[in-house]
């Protein structure tokens, strides 16, 4: 037994050389190439507060990218660490879960840490913050009308009863597994804007007009079967700016970098808010654990 | 018509006042912009005056603007629908009643399409308070005159729906 284990290993080894060898020449012409770098040109918004006089202007800077990640939020990192440090843009996780990273890139509002450099073409990426916000600098658009807007739809749960049993002990909400799935499509936004700021009718009525994003997350508070203040919910946007200035353009579904669909969101809330429908019962009782 | 008409003026009328204080609130938020990258504690606390001052206000322009939208949003549905068997309708069957409900229909359609244009596009924000008024005031007219016109031409003449049948009658 232990032979044939010997015997194994052996064989294992040498399989892996002959693999090796026969891919060596491959490697070896990849490594002849390397020798001259494959540069990429990115043309990057640049607007410094500290000189207000400067008008906004888009600087061009050349990357190799055989030194550098395949997403762009590499390329923009190895700018500011080994070209330009004055370079100015949000990121934090560096995988498509923060959101930070959101500016428009090549024209499309995504997340550089999820969009992959284009490489094929020889013309130069270009890189703006997202469109119609106010600018903080370079790549920093300012978010605060956003997050208030977010603020104001209130979002978390909100029940009449509280969920504690007689004798204090906090009590989970019950909610079956059909109610559960309305939420999917829905929770996983990441607040990173790029649909909201893709929305023209947002461009034009951002104080009023709610967006797509926001809308996104009032209508999965709507539709969660716990929640008990709906009709509260429902009743703050009934005027003509906060929900019903979607006109269905439907930027914000066809630009989410998570691939969810804002404007299905947004035509169930016009649905309810009209009375063509109406928020289905919950198929469990939320409180039925405390009974 | 004139109900719905009555029923968008209302809402109009009730956000007009909102509608400067907006008008004012997002150029508050374009000069906090500029005060963030300043680090100075002055303009610091000027910066959370701004954005309560912001707060409030946006509170109450929403106040304003809270007309009830949803039945109005109802009806736009109900008569684009409506259009899809109106249009052949009026067509097919060449009476005075078709006629009319074409014209009212066909004009409130355009009404209410051109009227969300007016509201994006001419903004208080951008041409200040009063060019809007006079846009959205000459919407209406256009629209009304249209409306007469096209059913004074249904009354006195020989009806949208056979005039339309007319286009096929200019070769013989």
């Amino acid at each position: 037994m232990t032979k044939e284990m010997q015997l194994l290993k052996i064989c294992r080894g040498s399989f892996s050389q002959v693999r090796l060898l026969h891919m060596s020449p491959a490697v070896n012409a990849e490594a002849k190439k390397d020798s001259s770098p494959r540069l990429k040109t990115f043309s990057i918004y640049r607007w410094n507060p500290d000189q207000p006089d400067q008008k906004p202007y888009m600087q061009e800077y050349n990357v190799d990218l055989k030194q550098c990640g395949p997403m762009v939020l590499d390329a923009l990192i190895k700018i500011k660490n080994e070209i330009d440090p004055t370079l100015t843009f949000r990121r934090s996780c560096r995988e498509g879960i923060c959101g930070s990273c959101a500016m428009n890139i090549g024209g499309v509002n995504t997340l550089a840490c999820i969009s992959k450099i284009d490489a094929g073409s020889g013309k130069a990426t270009k890189i703006y913050p997202l469109p119609h916000m106010y600018v903080v600098k370079d790549l920093v658009p300012d978010m605060n009308n956003f997050y208030q807007q977010y603020r104001s739809i209130e979002p978390w749960l909100q029940r009449k009863d509280t969920a504690t049993t007689k004798s204090g002990e906090v009590q989970q909400y019950l909610q079956s597994i059909d109610d559960r799935a309305k939420l999917d499509g829905l929770y996983e936004c990441i607040l990173c804007a790029c649909c909201s700021t893709s929305c023209p009718s947002y461009w034009w009525n951002g104080d009023k007009y709610l967006g797509p994003a926001v809308l996104m997350q009032a209508y999965r508070w709507i539709i969660d079967s716990r929640d008990d203040a709906t009709a509260k919910r429902l009743d703050k946007m009934r005027d003509p700016f906060s929900a019903f200035r979607c006109h269905t353009i439907m930027n914000c579904t066809r630009t989410c970098p998570k691939s969810l669909n804002p404007g299905r969101a947004i035509a169930e809330i016009k649905k309810l808010l009209g009375g063509v429908a109406s928020k289905p019962a919950p198929q469990m009782n939320p409180v039925g654990l405390k009974q | 018509m004139a109900l719905s008409l009555m029923l968008r003026n209302g809402t109009k009328l009730r956000g007009i006042a909102g509608l400067q204080k907006c008008t004012f609130n997002v150029q508050k938020t374009q000069n906090f912009t500029q005060f963030l990258n300043q680090d100075n504690y002055k303009t610091l606390s000027l910066v959370n005056k701004c954005k309560t001052q912001f707060i409030n206000v946006a509170q109450q322009s929403k106040r304003n603007m809270s007309a009830d939208h949803g039945k109005l949003w109802t009806l736009e549905k109900i008569v684009s629908l409506a259009l899809l068997g109106i249009v052949p309708a009026t067509f097919l069957f060449c009476n005075p009643l078709l006629d009319d409900l074409f014209a009212l229909a066909t004009v409130i359609h355009f009404h209410w399409g051109l009227e969300a244009c007016v509201i994006d596009y001419i903004r208080p924000i951008i041409v200040g308070p009063v060019l809007p008024k006079i846009a959205l005031l000459l919407l209406y007219v256009i629209s009304a005159t249209t409306l007469g016109g096209l059913l004074y031409f249904n009354h006195t003449q020989i009806g949208i729906g056979r005039a339309f049948r007319q286009f096929w009658c200019i070769s013989e």
